[in-house]
């Protein structure tokens, strides 16, 4: 099941400038790795490591710190994970973008990202594996839709065999999909300790952080929020 | 089924007090049913009309003559019968004067096939028709039975008066709320030699105005009346007290639109109206929103990503926090309440201190604000960065083994 597009329309801003910008720097950085993958060598890894999220060097007060926890969410391990990470952005992060404002959007979608790396740190403490990627901070856009606007509508492409159909869904039982999809091996992680190539608990740690969306919201979202009317 | 399923809708719908409702659909099933007893039973009750009533008891009794109810209730309507036969005339009147003119014509109808003779009740008819020349007809008659009849011999001498005079009757016409005939009788004046220039000038302004008026109501269907003036006050009144968020006071006027009028057009429009007033009515109050709250609310959002990002920068030990770094938390949270104030909340007092009435805001202490508010945001975290960066060159991160 994949996420193509939202198809409600927005109420304040005709153009997700900082959307579009987000993509437009992870796709920047992301070719500035290729180039730097090209250099051949511990390069590319020294990148990742040197400016990912490495629990270990976290809770021992090494490397980059906060601002790795910022870096990581630009970075990318490859071209599929760019470009979901990216989708989901586009599908998501367009009308919560229109509920904050652009630069409100932008403070979010770092701070979702924080928070993900602050429970991704807690939940696999002594793992040393870097863990890079926007997921985190995606995840936290797809919870700030789900609690504005739970009835949207999202077309999706499902694949029955090798038939597509693009049904539109809502909003409310696709990202509760994706995310319950992430708590049995977040959980399994964190029993037997398994290495994943994924960073389920940075999925979950931005789906909760995505709480903080109240922070944001422009006033007039925040007061036809709070009168359970549409936004 | 599908008949008890059409009944208890139609009962629903008569508790609800849905009572034209519930009888069309009394009506119509029992055209499909003439047998059914419940159905007559509840006819009995919903019809607007006594003889109606009487017809749907007498059926009631014809499918089931025990039910002993509903002979008492039938004695009961016949000796009423009895009694409103002297008063007929007198309860069509009241019909018409208050809107229900499909009534009064049945009941005067009904009169005059009793008492062909009745002076009184043509007199009433010639006030119910529309045409005018089927009101000066009735009148004739009414004078031929009654040559006394000082009111209809009036009415008679108006009429026919105005139909010398087309403009005249046009304005009569206009007057009634006949438009139709009216804009025929300004087109016929228009058009005859015999009229005046005057005239045919005054027939064509308002023989515009007719039509401007005519294209305003087209939803009326042609030969009906426009809406009577107080059912149509009553709608606008409705509006007005909608506007001013006077629930109660607007359901009253939009109730009174759907009982009074006998358009069916101003009827569906009020019920429309009258079910959202219900729903604003039962509305919860809307919960405002304080300024302060609203600037203490978007404060907060800088000051939580400096926070998170700082937790990581020590290591998820709170303890370890540079002091620096953490005083700086209060830097980012005072530049964000500045910077939010100053843009997001000029209504509030605070704001108005600073910076007077939104109408008249001091531009240059604006920008100062806006300046000092988001540099106390930003050198925090600039501070983060640069002692991060100096943790970063005097990193080595240790990569995994190949």
């Amino acid at each position: 099941m994949f996420p193509l597009n939202d198809t409600e329309p927005n109420r304040y801003i005709r153009f997700p400038f900082m959307v579009m910008a987000i993509i437009l720097v992870n796709v920047l950085v992301f070719g500035m790795e290729i180039v730097v993958m090209y250099q051949g060598g511990d390069a590319f890894l020294n990148l990742i490591y040197r400016f990912g999220i490495v629990p270990a060097d976290i809770w021992a007060g090494r490397g980059g710190g906060g601002l790795t926890a910022v870096t990581q969410m630009f970075l990318h391990a490859g071209f599929l994970h760019l470009f979901g990470n990216m989708l989901g952005l586009w599908v998501y992060g367009r009308r919560v973008e229109d509920a904050c404002g652009p630069w409100r959007f932008l403070l979010f979608y770092l701070s979702a990202g924080a928070f993900a790396a602050i429970v991704y740190t807690v939940a696999r403490a002594h793992s040393t594996i870097t863990s890079i990627g926007a997921s985190g901070a995606i995840y936290g856009v797809m919870g700030a839709y789900l609690i504005l606007y739970p009835g949207g509508r999202i077309r999706t492409l499902i694949l029955l065999g090798f038939i597509p159909v693009f049904p539109k869904i809502r909003a409310f039982w696709l990202i509760l999909y994706f995310f319950a999809l992430q708590i049995l091996p977040a959980f399994h992680t964190l029993f037997t300790q398994e290495r994943y190539h994924v960073a389920h608990w940075a999925h979950m740690g931005g789906f909760i952080g995505s709480l903080c969306i109240f922070f944001f919201l422009r006033p007039e979202v925040f007061h036809r929020y709070r009168n359970e009317m549409l936004l | 089924m599908i008949a008890a399923n059409q009944l208890n809708i139609a009962i629903d719908a008569a508790k609800k007090g849905q009572r034209d409702e519930a009888r069309e659909i009394l009506l119509a099933l029992v055209e499909e049913e003439p047998q059914h007893e419940l159905a007559w039973l509840w006819l009995s009750d919903l019809m607007p009309d006594l003889e109606n009533r009487i017809i749907a008891l007498e059926n009631v009794l014809t499918l089931n003559p025990h039910r002993t109810k509903a002979r008492q209730r039938l004695t009961q309507l016949y000796q009423q019968q009895t009694s409103l036969n002297t008063d007929s005339v007198a309860a069509a009147q009241d019909h018409a004067v208050n809107g229900r003119r499909q009534h009064a014509y049945a009941l005067l109808q009904q009169q005059l096939q009793k008492t062909p003779d009745d002076a009184d009740a043509w007199f009433a008819f010639s006030q119910l028709v529309e045409d005018v020349d089927d009101q000066i007809i009735a009148l004739q008659y009414v004078m031929t039975l009654n040559p006394t009849h000082a009111r209809a011999q009036y009415r008679l001498t108006q009429l026919q008066l105005a139909r010398e005079d087309m403009i005249g009757l046009g304005r009569a016409y206009e007057i009634m709320g006949d438009l139709d005939h009216a804009i025929k009788a300004y087109q016929l004046a228009y058009r005859l030699s015999t009229t005046s220039a005057i005239d045919r000038t005054i027939a064509r302004k308002r023989l515009e105005i007719a039509k401007k008026y005519r294209r305003l109501h087209r939803h009326v269907p042609h030969g009906m009346n426009l809406p009577e003036l107080e059912h149509n006050q009553m709608l606008a009144r409705g509006r007005d007290h909608e506007e001013q968020e006077e629930w109660d006071k607007a359901i009253i006027a939009y109730k009174t639109a759907v009982t009074m009028s006998t358009s069916m057009t101003i009827q569906k429009i009020a019920q429309k109206r009258l079910t959202t007033a219900q729903i604003e009515q039962n509305l919860p109050p809307i919960k405002l929103v304080s300024p302060t709250l609203t600037a203490v609310r978007l404060s907060l959002g800088p000051f939580i990503l400096y926070n998170f990002l700082l937790f990581l920068h020590a290591g998820l030990h709170p303890w370890h926090i540079p002091p620096l770094l953490a005083l700086s938390n209060l830097s980012v949270l005072v530049g964000s309440l500045i910077w939010v104030i100053v843009t997001m909340v000029p209504h509030h007092t605070l704001t108005q201190k600073l910076l007077g009435e939104p109408d008249h805001i001091n531009s240059f202490t604006r920008a100062l604000l806006n300046i000092l508010g988001s540099l106390l945001i930003v050198l925090p975290f600039l501070l983060l960065f640069l002692s991060t960066l100096t943790r970063l060159t005097a990193f080595t991160p240790q990569l995994p083994a190949p």
